[in-house]
This record gives C-alpha cells, sequence and structure tokens, in this order.
C-alpha cells in the first residue's frame, strides 16, 4: 500500500487545463521532491493531493483509501499541509501556534485541552526545528527565516503520517535549507512520507527520489541518482544547469 | 510578566474599571453627580436610579459587550484588523427597515399601541439579520472570505442608498433617522437589558466555543481546511453570532461606531491572540467603553446629552493613537 | 422758439420724468443673508421653497402669483395644486428655471441661491426662528409682493388670534410647567424657541430653561426629574410613554395628563410664519385640557 499516491490526476483553473493525467506515487518512509520550471504544475498537483483542489477527472489515494471517502478528522491526523503564506497571527506566541497543529487530535470544537501526548509533541516539533529557545515569544519578535521554521514546527506538531509541503523555504537562505533538509530526511526516517515541491535544486537533490514536472506532466520520476531524472531536470530547465556530482553529493552547475 | 500574569491583571484592571465606571453611572444624573449611597434615605433617588440610571448603565455595558464580541469575531473570521461587526450589512440593513417603520408603519404602530416600540426594535433587528442573509446569498454561502467581504460592501452601499433616498421623502423619519445613526442609549430600560443579556449569553459561549477554529483562521484558510476543519459551517455559524449579536445591540441603541472595530485592539496586548481569551476580554472591553462613554455623554453637558458614538470615537480613537505611538517608538 | 417753448419742453420732460420715476424707482429689500434685492415691479410669478414663505406669500393675499413650491409647502388647498420642485435642499433647478419666476424665495441654509442668481434669477433668502424675526420676515415678503401695508395687518390678525387663543386658557391653568418633545431622542422645545415663546404668552412655563438653547437634545432623566405638570407630544408616541424608562411614574403619565398631537398640528407649530396664531390656538386647547382638533380656520383660508 503506497502512503498517497495521484492516479491519472486532470486539475483546471477554470477553464485552462493545468494538470494532464499526472500519476505519482510514494511509500512510507521516503522523501519526495518535485521539482520544474514556473507553470509546471507542481503547485496545483500538490494541492489535489493534499484535497485542497478538486480534480477534473482522476483519484487521490491516502494508505489504500479514495481521499474523498475519508472523514475530515482522520484524514487531518493523516496529511499534514505545510504552504505558502500565513505562518499565523503576529501576536500569537510560538508554542500556541504550534500547538495550532494539534488540532487534528483535539478536535476543533470547545476550548483547547492539553494533553500529554499534545505535549510531548508540541516539543518534541520545537526541538526538531530548534525553536525551543522561541517558546513564549510571539510571531512579530521573529525573523522571515524564525517564521519558517515555526510553520514546520505546526506541521510536524500533527505527527501525520504524510507531510505535503510546498516551497517551505522559498526566500531563505542556506542554513535554514539545510535545517529543512535534515528535518525532512529526519521525518521520512521516521517512516512518514514527504512529498516537498522545491525550487532549490541542491535541496531537492538531497532527497530520496525526485519528479520532475514540466507543462502539466511528469517526465522523469527516480531516485536521485538516476541519471534519466538528471537529464530531465536539464531539459525542463532548458540547459541552463548541469548535474554534476560534487562531494558525494549531487549538485546543479549553472551553465551560464 | 508571562503571559498569563497579564491577562490576569489587564482583567482585573477592566474589572476594577467596570465597577467603578458602574458607582458613577448611577450617581450621575442630570443635575450632576450624587453619591449613590444616598439611596438609603432618599425615596426618590431610589426611584430614579432603579428606573433610570440602573438599566441604562447595564444596557450601555451590554450594547458595548455585544458590540466588542461582534468586531472580535468580525475580525478573527476575515483575518483583517479593521473589520468591524457592521461589515457584513448589518448597519444598513437595520436602518433600512427602521425607515421604512417610520415612514410607512407608524399609523400600524400608533393603533397597535405597545407593538409599536417593539416595532422599532424589531424592526431595526429584522433588517440587520436581513442585511446579513443578503450579504451571506450574495457570496453564496460563507466559505470564501474576499466574496464574503465584497458582498458585504455591495450590500451596505445600495441598502444605504435606499435608505437615504428613504429619508429625503420623509421629514420626520429624518430626525429619528439621525439618532439612530449616531447611537442613544438614553431610552435603555430593563426589557433591553433582558434582551440583550440573552443573546449575549447565546453569542458568547457558542464564539467560545469556535474560538479554536478562530486560531486556527490565522494560519490561513489551506491549513485550516487541512487540519480538519469544516470552514463552511463554522464560518456560517461564526457569521451567524456576528448577525445575532450586532442586531441585537443596533436595535437597541442605533449604530454607535467604533466600539467594535477598536475594542478588540484595545485588548490584544495582554489578552493575546488566542480567541479563547480575546472573546471576552473584548466584549468586556466593548461593555468598558460604552458605560464611559455613557456616562461622560450624560456628564459633560448635564442635562442636555451628547451622542454617545461621539464620545465612543473619541475615546477609543485617543488610546488607540497611544498605542500606536507607543508601538512606533 | 422762444423762452416759454423752451420752459414748455423742459416741463414736459420733468413730467414725464415725474411719472416715469415711481415706475422705475421698483421694489429693494435686504434679505436675512444681507444681499440686496430688487425688483422693478410687482413679482408675478413666485415660487418658494420654504412653507413658512409659501404660507406668508398667501396669508399676505398674493397666493394667485405663486406658480410652484417645495414639496412639503401644503397650505392653503390651493397651493397643494401647484408643481412641486422637491424638497428643501433639493429642489430641481432645472424646474425652478422653467417656471420663469420673477421671485424665487427660499430659506438661507438652502445653497441654491447662488445657483439660481448666477443664472439670472432674482432670489430673496428669508427665514424665522422666534415671534420677532416672523414680524420682520412677513414684512420683507410684503414689500416684495408690493404689498408693503399687508404685513402690519396680518400681524394685527395674528395678534388677535394670539389674544384669542389667550383667552382659551383659564386662569387657573396658567402657570403649569409644560414639557413640548419635538422629537423622541428626546429632543425639546426649550424656552428660547417659538413654540417656547408662545406657551409663554399663553401663561404656560417650561421645563427647559433658555439656557439650555431652543432645541436641546435632553436626559431623558431630566424630563422625569422635572416632573412637567403637562406633556405635549407627538400622537405616534403616546402608546410607548409608559415604556420609557422612569417615566410611567410621572404624575403628569399616571393622571394622563398627555396632549397628543397630530401631524397636521406639528406642520402649523413647525413653521414659523403667518399661522402663529393657529399654532398658539392649538397649544391654548392643550393647556386648557381640550381635544385638540385641526382648527377650522386652518382648512385652505389664509
Amino acid at each position: 500500500m503506497r502512503a498517497i499516491e495521484a492516479r491519472g490526476v486532470f486539475a483546471a483553473h477554470g477553464t485552462h487545463a493545468v494538470l494532464h493525467g499526472v500519476s505519482l506515487s510514494i511509500d512510507a518512509g521516503q522523501w519526495l521532491a518535485i521539482v520544474g520550471p514556473n507553470g509546471a504544475g507542481k503547485s496545483t498537483l500538490l494541492r489535489c493531493m493534499a484535497g485542497l483542489k478538486s480534480v477534473t477527472a482522476g483519484e487521490v489515494w491516502l494508505q489504500g483509501q479514495h481521499l474523498a471517502h475519508w472523514p475530515a478528522r482522520e484524514r487531518a491526523r493523516k496529511l499534514a499541509w505545510l504552504g505558502q503564506g500565513q505562518a499565523g497571527d503576529d501576536e500569537m506566541c510560538v508554542a500556541d501556534t504550534v500547538a495550532l497543529g494539534r488540532v487534528p487530535h483535539q478536535g476543533w470544537l470547545g476550548l483547547p485541552g492539553v494533553r500529554a501526548a499534545d505535549r510531548q509533541a508540541l516539543q518534541q516539533a520545537l526541538i526538531d526545528t530548534d525553536m525551543s529557545w522561541a517558546a513564549g515569544r510571539p510571531l512579530k519578535a521573529l525573523s522571515g527565516g524564525e517564521r519558517q521554521r515555526v510553520s514546520l514546527a505546526r506541521a510536524l506538531a500533527g505527527q501525520a503520517d504524510v507531510m505535503l509541503l510546498d516551497e517551505p523555504v522559498s526566500h531563505l537562505d542556506a542554513p535554514h535549507q539545510r535545517l529543512l533538509a535534515q528535518v525532512l530526511r529526519r521525518e521520512a526516517g521516521r517512516g512518514r512520507a514527504v512529498i516537498s515541491v522545491l525550487h532549490e535544486l541542491p535541496l531537492a537533490l538531497a532527497a530520496d527520489q525526485v519528479a520532475v514536472m514540466q507543462a502539466g506532466r511528469i517526465v522523469a520520476h527516480g531516485s536521485r541518482d538516476d541519471a534519466r531524472v538528471h537529464r530531465a531536470i536539464e531539459a525542463v530547465f532548458d540547459q541552463a544547469v548541469a548535474i554534476a556530482r560534487v562531494d558525494d553529493r549531487w549538485v546543479p552547475l549553472p551553465a551560464y | 510578566m508571562s503571559a498569563r500574569q497579564r491577562t490576569s491583571v489587564g482583567l482585573l484592571v477592566l474589572l476594577t474599571l467596570l465597577v467603578l465606571l458602574t458607582w458613577v453611572g448611577l450617581g450621575m444624573g442630570s443635575a450632576g453627580w450624587q453619591s449613590p449611597w444616598q439611596v438609603q434615605t432618599d425615596g426618590a433617588l431610589r426611584q430614579i436610579v432603579w428606573d433610570i440610571r440602573a438599566p441604562r448603565t447595564l444596557g450601555a455595558f451590554l450594547v458595548g459587550a455585544l458590540l466588542g464580541l461582534g468586531g472580535a469575531v468580525a475580525q478573527g473570521l476575515f483575518r483583517n484588523p479593521l473589520a468591524e461587526p457592521y461589515l457584513l450589512g448589518s448597519s444598513s440593513g437595520a436602518g433600512l427597515c427602521m425607515g421604512l417603520m417610520l415612514t410607512l408603519g407608524l399609523p400600524w404602530a400608533v393603533s397597535t399601541g405597545m407593538w409599536g416600540r417593539l416595532g422599532l426594535t424589531g424592526a431595526a433587528f429584522v433588517g440587520a439579520v436581513g442585511g446579513v442573509s443578503l450579504t451571506l446569498m450574495l457570496a453564496r454561502g460563507a466559505a470564501h472570505t474576499m466574496r464574503l467581504l465584497l458582498a458585504g460592501v455591495v450590500v451596505g452601499v445600495v441598502l444605504g442608498a435606499l435608505t437615504q433616498l428613504m429619508m429625503l421623502w420623509s421629514a420626520e423619519a429624518w430626525r429619528a433617522m439621525q439618532t439612530f445613526m449616531l447611537g442613544n442609549t438614553a431610552m435603555l430600560g430593563w426589557p433591553a437589558c433582558a434582551l440583550m443579556a440573552t443573546v449575549l449569553c447565546l453569542a458568547l459561549p457558542v464564539a467560545l466555543t469556535l474560538s479554536r477554529v478562530l486560531d486556527a483562521l490565522s494560519l490561513g484558510e489551506d491549513t485550516a481546511r487541512t487540519l480538519g476543519i469544516p470552514l463552511g459551517l463554522t464560518r456560517g455559524v461564526l457569521v451567524g453570532v456576528l448577525a445575532l449579536s450586532t442586531a441585537a445591540a443596533v436595535a437597541q441603541a442605533g449604530l454607535v461606531a467604533f466600539v467594535g472595530l477598536v475594542a478588540p485592539h484595545l485588548v490584544r496586548p495582554w489578552a493575546g491572540a488566542r480567541h479563547a481569551s480575546m472573546l471576552w476580554s473584548a466584549s468586556l472591553m466593548g461593555g468598558v467603553l460604552l458605560v464611559a462613554a455613557d456616562v461622560l455623554a450624560r456628564s459633560l453637558l448635564a442635562p442636555q446629552e451628547l451622542p454617545v458614538g461621539v464620545l465612543t470615537a473619541v475615546m477609543g480613537g485617543t488610546y488607540l493613537l497611544v498605542l500606536l505611538h507607543r508601538r512606533a517608538a | 422758439m422762444g423762452m416759454k417753448a423752451w420752459r414748455g419742453l423742459a416741463g414736459l420732460v420733468c413730467l414725464v420724468a415725474g411719472l416715469a420715476g415711481p415706475v422705475m424707482a421698483g421694489i429693494s429689500i435686504t434679505d436675512d443673508r444681507g444681499a440686496k434685492v430688487s425688483l422693478p415691479q410687482a413679482p408675478q410669478r413666485i415660487v418658494s421653497l420654504l412653507p413658512s414663505l409659501t404660507e406668508s406669500v398667501c396669508a399676505l393675499g398674493a397666493c394667485a402669483r405663486l406658480v410652484a413650491t417645495d414639496r412639503w409647502s401644503n397650505w392653503p388647498e390651493s397651493v397643494k395644486r401647484l408643481p412641486k420642485l422637491g424638497g428643501l435642499d433639493d429642489a430641481n433647478i432645472e424646474l425652478i428655471v422653467t417656471q420663469r419666476p420673477d421671485l424665487v424665495l427660499l430659506a438661507p441654509s438652502s445653497r441654491l441661491a447662488t445657483r439660481l442668481r448666477s443664472l439670472g434669477l432674482t432670489v430673496a433668502e428669508l427665514d424665522a426662528k422666534d415671534l420677532s424675526e416672523v414680524q420682520r420676515m412677513l414684512g420683507k415678503v410684503a414689500v416684495l409682493i408690493g404689498q408693503p401695508q399687508a404685513a402690519a395687518q396680518r400681524w394685527q390678525v395674528m395678534q388677535a388670534e394670539i389674544r384669542d387663543a389667550q383667552a382659551l386658557v383659564p386662569a387657573q391653568v396658567r402657570g403649569q410647567r409644560v414639557y413640548f418633545e419635538v422629537s423622541s431622542t428626546p429632543y425639546a422645545a426649550g424656552e428660547s424657541s417659538f413654540i417656547g415663546q408662545l406657551l409663554q404668552t399663553l401663561g404656560a412655563r417650561n421645563v427647559v430653561p433658555a439656557a439650555l438653547g431652543p432645541f436641546p437634545k435632553l436626559n431623558p432623566e431630566f424630563v422625569v426629574k422635572a416632573e412637567p405638570d403637562l406633556i405635549m407630544i407627538a400622537a405616534g408616541e403616546v402608546p410607548d410613554l409608559v415604556a420609557r424608562p422612569g417615566w410611567a411614574r410621572m404624575k403628569a403619565i399616571k393622571a394622563g395628563q398627555v396632549c397628543a398631537l397630530q401631524t397636521a398640528d406639528y406642520d402649523v407649530l413647525s413653521r414659523p410664519g403667518p399661522r402663529l396664531g393657529q399654532a398658539a390656538t392649538v397649544l391654548a386647547r392643550c393647556l386648557a385640557r381640550r381635544d385638540v382638533p385641526v382648527p377650522a380656520t386652518a382648512k385652505g383660508q389664509p
């Protein structure tokens, strides 16, 4: 059973077709990075898999069951989403914001009750993202990078089996990208399934698997060492990059 | 000082302020201030305090509390610090219905006696709820924030224009509408208080139940949805709470400006952003603000009265300026 | 031609000049805004945009020369049939101009005067707030319509009506304290308003002192504490008076000493104009605790 699977997904923005029969799946314990040029449909695909966008044809399956057949609360416990945009209210403190990630477990009705499991998940998430020092600080007192880490911690706090991240480190510096790589690898190591849409090729090439998209289709999907994937990346970016092996890592070399 | 301590201190300060203002309010009459202790000896004063000042002070508190709650819900719902309870067409709906009642229905109101008063208040209430319903219909549900906001603006503008038109046609309605537009706490009696207290006791707990939803909305609609929250349903209920509390306040006291907008901002520094504490703090703050405004309205030019909405704007606005200044500095 | 012929010619010129003089001298007043309003002769097509001015024109005998009025002018009956040009603030300028008036009367608070003057019309801005101003307003309108004596005559009639109204009020109810409510906020009519002045001439006292201004917005507690002997209020408000907090205990309400004023009464009471005498009658009947029907003289005769 695949952790999460898209089967022949078609999607559109209004009348404009964006995805043309995309099939993608991932097992638990794997980290998959989706790369591709702007407008390839990466975010759209991820949103369809998260259930945020309706598909015009095809299906999304989560742990062997159709996405639509999952009750909302169960699905929320299994699937965590980290999108672009708001980290939360400026005035709310870090701990409270991260605690929101526990809503699928606590329920959204009534006043928040904090159980041991919630507290533990909260602590773990803060440690994993190196934000324990800021637990009591309001978001407005943090830098952009720190706020992104808070968002990441919120997504981790849910302890969901599947994590979908849409460009989680755009505009962030190298140390933050490194932190993200560490976190995602750790999560995959813990048995989660992680899919991240990334613009940063070095980061993408650190994942277990890479899927290359262009114009609403997947042109290549394989492990990060797969040469076909590398050629596909070079092709979709119009040969502006060349994938090379440096120091045991795959790196994109700029070809200009 | 930790967040919890700050909240407790803030709460204590507000409650003390409320008690103080109530004391002043009970003693503030058309001839200046007299100590309410004198009710023990003075029968006439006891009458005045019980019949007029007590329900008026309590009524002002309840109106302010309802508007403060509405403001906090509106700002949480729309993630916009400028949101206020009149945003979804409740004020213009109430105004239109009242205007209709005054220009067309007055002879009817005369013949039915008691229903006349209930009629005007009831008309405002029905109009407020109707305005919000119209907005919901135009926006086709509460699922999309932008659509809801735009629909609210459209409804507000159109109904407001219709009300203005009606005011042109009837000079008598004009005077009454003027009072309505500026807010008036002068005629709040015990029945009005009972009505508003009932609504507050319904609206506040329901809103508190959804405080987590309001918190989660700060993460964006997408994230809130993936956390398992049924956005359409919960936002519909929140809009309902907003409509009901605003309608109850507007029906009794007219369009008191600014309280709903400013109360959440005034409490945020110490109540925190979590809606579990923010909602009732904003409610309490709104109540205190309006009681203060009511006392001032009666006392500055006694025995004349200033429109209470003017005072809420001046007081709330000044304090907000101070806060802004402190933040910028 | 000799000296005699020249003298004859000079005399003829003087005669002609003398005859033409009164015709050329025309009508001239200064209106309430200080503008000089001049007419070569008495106006034949008058437009009035304020009910009290309409009523003044008619009361002074020039009703036939009115060609159009504002929406609210409704006395006397003949006025109701005249074309209506809009409200007090929003009268239609085009319609005014198409009436080809040689005189337009309006209130100083209207903003149309400048515009109308720039279109070549003769405009007089007049208004009155109390009894003495009414007298002055009548005087100016009378001069404008070419019948300067009519004002004094009308004033005499009004004084007589007021004296008759005074006679309606028996001595034992003089000195009673009255609360007159203009609107339900509550706005009251104070001593210095013309309603207050009329009440004073009728021997009543006002619970609202002059210091508060003509139409103050009151704290309702003030009225309750003041315990007036008589309450004058719009008929529509009467059923709800007991619902007002604290009002049920007022002695005037418990004893039923409340005058319910109909809309027609408010028309008369809210227009400081030639029908002040009728206004006084309405007030007097109320003070004397008699029914307040619409007075017969108000039904269409000036």
